[in-house]
């Protein structure tokens, strides 16, 4: 049987504010990335409303999807 | 029971065709299938000629739309090699604004690639005949 190794001789333990800093930015990665898809389905649901009115007007016709 | 299978036959066949076309696959791979929309009324009203088992589907904001099983017959101008706006946007990237230049009937017009402050201009393709048709 071999040597038991001791965790805490070559592994760096977190204290609890560095735990809660890294926990705190992840949570501000998350957050940035759901603001920035909402903005790409915002800017999307614009411009699909630009468009199909566009294409209404066109066609003088309404536009509806399966 | 014949004639169920039949119908069947001709189902399958029918979904058959939509597996095989790949470039409706990717297309909803890409932008979802919820633009499909349920004729191809529009895509008549732009010109192109379709057939019974062709679909119309836009992107995700109906900036373009894919119109399978179909062939453009309306009334054109001038004719571009997509081949050679595919390797202008691979260098240039997508951020740029094409411009169809007024041209005449027997030049036709240029496409020109306005990015920044730079300019690509693509020459037309060369029509077949003075009559300025294309082949």
């Amino acid at each position: 049987m071999g040597k038991r190794k001791n965790p805490t001789e070559d592994e760096h333990l977190l204290s609890v504010g560095e735990i809660e800093e890294k926990v705190e930015k992840e949570h501000s990665k998350e957050n940035k990335n759901l603001g920035a898809e909402e903005g790409e389905r915002k800017e999307a649901e614009r411009e699909l409303k630009e468009n199909v009115s566009a294409l209404e007007k066109r066609f003088s016709t309404k536009i509806e999807f399966i | 029971m014949a004639n169920e299978n039949n119908k069947t036959r001709e189902q399958l066949s029918w979904v058959k065709g939509l597996l095989n076309n790949l470039p409706l696959l990717k297309w909803v791979k890409k932008y979802s299938a919820d633009r499909i929309l349920p004729d191809n009324k529009i895509a008549e009203g732009f010109g192109i000629r379709i057939t019974p088992d062709s679909i119309s589907i836009g992107d995700t904001g109906m900036a373009k739309m894919l119109v399978t099983g179909a062939t453009f017959a309306g009334e054109e101008h001038t004719r571009f090699n997509a081949k050679h706006l595919f390797e202008t946007l691979k260098e240039i990237g997508n951020e740029a604004v094409l411009i169809v230049t007024k041209g005449n009937d027997k030049t036709g017009a240029e496409l020109v690639l306005q990015y920044n402050d730079s300019v690509v201009v693509l020459a037309s393709m060369p029509k077949t005949d003075g009559s300025g048709r294309y082949g």
